[in-house]
């Protein structure tokens, strides 16, 4: 097991690089599942606006608003100018601003109703027309309450106590694919990672043992090609595994209230990715790429898998040319599975399961056989010679 | 001046003919601007919280007074709500598929609540139409009990528009260009690269070529300088063809001042080389380690500009607003953002103006921890 043993001696090299993968990998996820991102609830989430008040009348009527909006919303205190505004507004790090214009109480009283507050949005979306909204519904219930009679006080206090009765919501449950949502993420990033590895370890490690050097020196042993090949093929296979395995057992420990029959399917699916990303790599080796051409492979094709596949973007957001490209590539196929069986995707039946993996095993066949076809065309080219 | 000509145009020249700068400076913005454009193209315009279409909703119950104000709310162009009238069974198998975002029950009291199966933000909108009509009941109701006129109170109640509405909007605010924003200031920031080899270059304890430099006639000063301005030509050549690409390929708006964004990114590439220079200054590690330390020291700072993560910038805007004005990364993407944002340029030039600082006050840490530095003769 002399190869063998060269390989992994090889392989401990460059290993640094997948630990550093390897830590910031788990470390997000480790992060994520922590701030509660990966989690859900079985209430209906009641959606607080991120609203910027600013008082200009500061009278009674004007603080009771402020504090109907704040007990309804979150208010995200930013200096009232222009610049600061469109930047919060921009960054989405509030929803609208709000200013009570001065004359608010005394408007009300007069039953005026022109202009009782200014907005200032960003982006026109949903948000601002909930705002919106929420100041008509405060406002008329005040303005009824005068109307019939009431005095502002009464009406203030009335139109609070009205106002807080809202709608009863009841979260009907998703069945089986509930559970599994803090896993769907973690399976769809794991393609990221898993060809990040595979291609800037598994290439340099192979790129070295086929050296011709190398190769000439094993040819005058005593070892035969097979058996060289064997132990360079079980090094890869160790490699694989062990990197698969760390992934998915820190995915199963992370999220293990998930754990479904659909989830093991989803680990089998990361299986064969990981092949997937190892049979790239050996393709790629055949070119002997230098340290610096398979770290710029290496970014290319993860990120091209990632961006293209709806690893880092939903692939419902993505344009229909862009999935058609996709179609085109392994991570394509992983994600929609992954989707099916983990995400929001309400079916998924066996076979289509299995035909998507077979798609996805057919990508790891297709580089290596034209590995194969590459070595020996360039065994034959260096015997000519 | 003829030595130091030829030592710019031959900086100049061996650059464009080192790979792993061709890569990371010309290739790699190219590649990722490309994988943005691919990914987020659409996304502002097809964003959730845009409703376009109606939200189409079960409805289980009967009320003439829901209809009427669900018909006042559609006529006014309020709710986009298509209501299908139903019992609650079909009402909830209907859910179950996905063909409604929730169902309204009328209760015998006239009451309203929901049934959902998501939080998202049809979800929010439908609770946001039940709890103003729940309350707009409960105030009638109040009122009618307490015996007084509702004629009123009921005609009030279906007035709104209260506010002055301003939009902010001056040019583009589609959150997800920023990612090409950050692009600009990521490829900006990897002329580090060249700024260490600036560094490199000129030390004799560190290339062969800094030894051969140092033991040359020419002054050292002069050596330096013709090396800095090659790094700054190179620089600004790599940042042409990213905003060139970016404009005209990818179709970035710049909002009609693209020439402006030139500069901000020109300005942004000596900011990136003069980081470089400091970095490549510091120490005797070799070329390497010195291009591993750039990398670690520019790529958190344009994770926490946004290049990763979109709100990146409002998330630092809360936790620590002073960060955004240092960090080089974040403050070359604001200067393109002012233009796509802001109608006015003062922004503009103060961010330039804190590009142009930050460059100086790097290169004169620099100087000072390369001049006068004098070699053993072994």
């Amino acid at each position: 097991m002399q190869v063998f043993k060269a390989y992994i001696k090889v392989m401990l090299k460059h290993l640094p690089t997948a630990i550093i993968y390897l830590v910031v990998f788990v470390g997000i996820a480790v992060a994520m599942t922590f701030a509660g991102l990966g989690s859900e609830s079985s209430v209906f989430k009641e959606q607080q606006l991120k609203l910027c008040v600013f008082d200009e009348d500061n009278t009674a009527a004007s603080n009771a608003l402020a504090e109907y909006l704040s007990q309804k919303d979150e208010i995200v205190a930013v200096e009232n100018d222009d610049t600061a505004l469109t930047d919060a507004l921009y960054y989405k790090t509030i929803d609208y601003a709000v200013t009570i214009n001065k004359g608010f109480e005394e408007k009300l009283i007069s039953g005026e109703t022109d202009e009782l507050f200014t907005g200032r949005g960003l982006h026109g979306d949903v948000n601002e027309s909930l705002a919106l909204s929420r100041l008509d519904g405060y406002v008329s219930a005040v303005r009824a309450y005068m109307a019939a009679g009431h005095d502002l006080d009464t009406a203030l206090s009335k139109a609070q106590t009205a106002l807080a009765d809202g709608s009863k919501v009841e979260l009907v449950a998703k069945e089986s694919e509930k559970a599994a949502m803090g896993l769907e993420p973690y399976f769809r990033y794991l393609t990221y990672i898993l060809l990040c590895i595979m291609l800037s370890i598994l290439c340099p490690v192979i790129v070295i043992l086929c050296r011709s050097d190398i190769r000439s020196r094993a040819q005058c042993s005593g070892i035969k090609t097979t058996s060289y090949f064997l132990q360079i093929f079980l090094g890869g296979a160790v490699f694989v595994i062990a990197v698969w395995l760390i992934l998915v057992a820190v995915g199963l420990a992370l999220y293990a209230d998930s754990l479904s029959g659909r989830a093991a399917v989803a680990v089998a699916n990361s299986f064969v990715f990981a092949l997937v990303a190892a049979s790239w790599a050996i393709f790629i080796s055949c070119f002997a790429p230098g340290g610096s051409a398979v770290n710029v492979m290496t970014q290319i094709i993860s990120l091209a898998n990632s961006f293209l596949c709806g690893v880092f973007v939903p692939m419902s957001l993505l344009s229909d040319g862009v999935l058609k490209v996709a179609r085109f590539l392994p991570g394509y196929w992983y994600v929609k599975l992954n989707d099916m069986l983990l995400g929001s995707s309400r079916s998924v039946k066996a076979s289509q399961a299995a035909m998507y993996m077979l798609i996805e095993a057919a990508f790891a066949v297709v580089p290596l056989l034209l590995a194969i076809l590459v070595r020996r065309s360039a065994r034959q080219k260096s015997a000519a010679c | 001046m003829k030595r130091f000509f030829h030592s710019v145009r031959y900086f100049v020249i061996s650059g464009f003919k080192s790979k792993n700068l061709v890569f990371w400076l010309i290739l790699f913005p190219i590649v990722l601007g490309t994988f943005f454009k691919a990914a987020f193209s659409d996304l502002y315009e097809s964003d959730d919280m845009f409703i376009k279409d109606p939200i189409k909703t079960a409805v289980a119950g009967e009320s003439a007074i829901f209809k009427v104000t669900l018909d006042a709310v559609e006529q006014s162009g309020g709710l986009p709500l298509e209501a299908v009238y139903t019992d609650d069974d079909t009402a909830l198998q209907m859910l179950k598929k996905g063909e409604v975002a929730g169902i309204i029950y009328i209760a015998d009291d006239g009451r309203l609540s929901l049934s959902v199966m998501e939080s998202e933000i049809q979800q929010q909108v439908l609770k946001g139409f039940t709890d103003s009509y729940n309350a707009n009941a409960a105030v009638i109701t109040d009122i009618v009990k307490s015996g007084k006129d509702v004629t009123k109170a009921a005609e009030v109640l279906s007035q709104g528009g209260y506010t002055k509405e301003i939009s902010m909007k001056h040019g583009n605010s589609d959150i997800y260009q920023q990612y090409f924003y950050n692009l600009i200031a990521m490829t900006a920031l990897y002329g580090s690269f060249i700024g260490v080899q600036i560094g490199i270059n000129n030390q004799a304890n560190i290339s062969a070529l800094g030894a051969r430099k140092n033991c040359s006639p020419m002054p050292k000063s002069m050596a330096l300088l013709a090396d800095f301005t090659g790094g700054c030509i190179l620089q600004t050549i790599c940042m042409v063809i990213c905003v060139t690409f970016l404009a005209f390929v990818i179709k970035t708006d710049f909002c009609g001042r693209l020439p402006l964004a030139y500069l901000a990114s020109i300005v942004g590439g000596l900011t990136g080389v003069s980081l470089g220079f400091l970095i490549g200054a510091v120490g005797r590690w070799k070329e390497d380690a010195k291009i591993g330390i750039s990398l670690i020291v520019t790529m958190p700072l344009c994770f926490l500009s946004g290049l990763m993560v979109g709100n990146m910038k409002g998330i630092m805007m809360n936790i620590a607003p002073w960060f955004n004005k240092i960090n080089p990364a974040a403050v070359i993407s604001d200067s393109i953002y002012c233009l796509s944002v802001y109608e006015s340029l003062d922004v503009y030039f103060e961010k330039i103006a804190v590009m142009l600082i930050t460059s100086a006050v790097l290169c004169v840490l620099g100087i000072m921890l390369t001049r006068r530095r004098r070699y053993a003769s072994l």
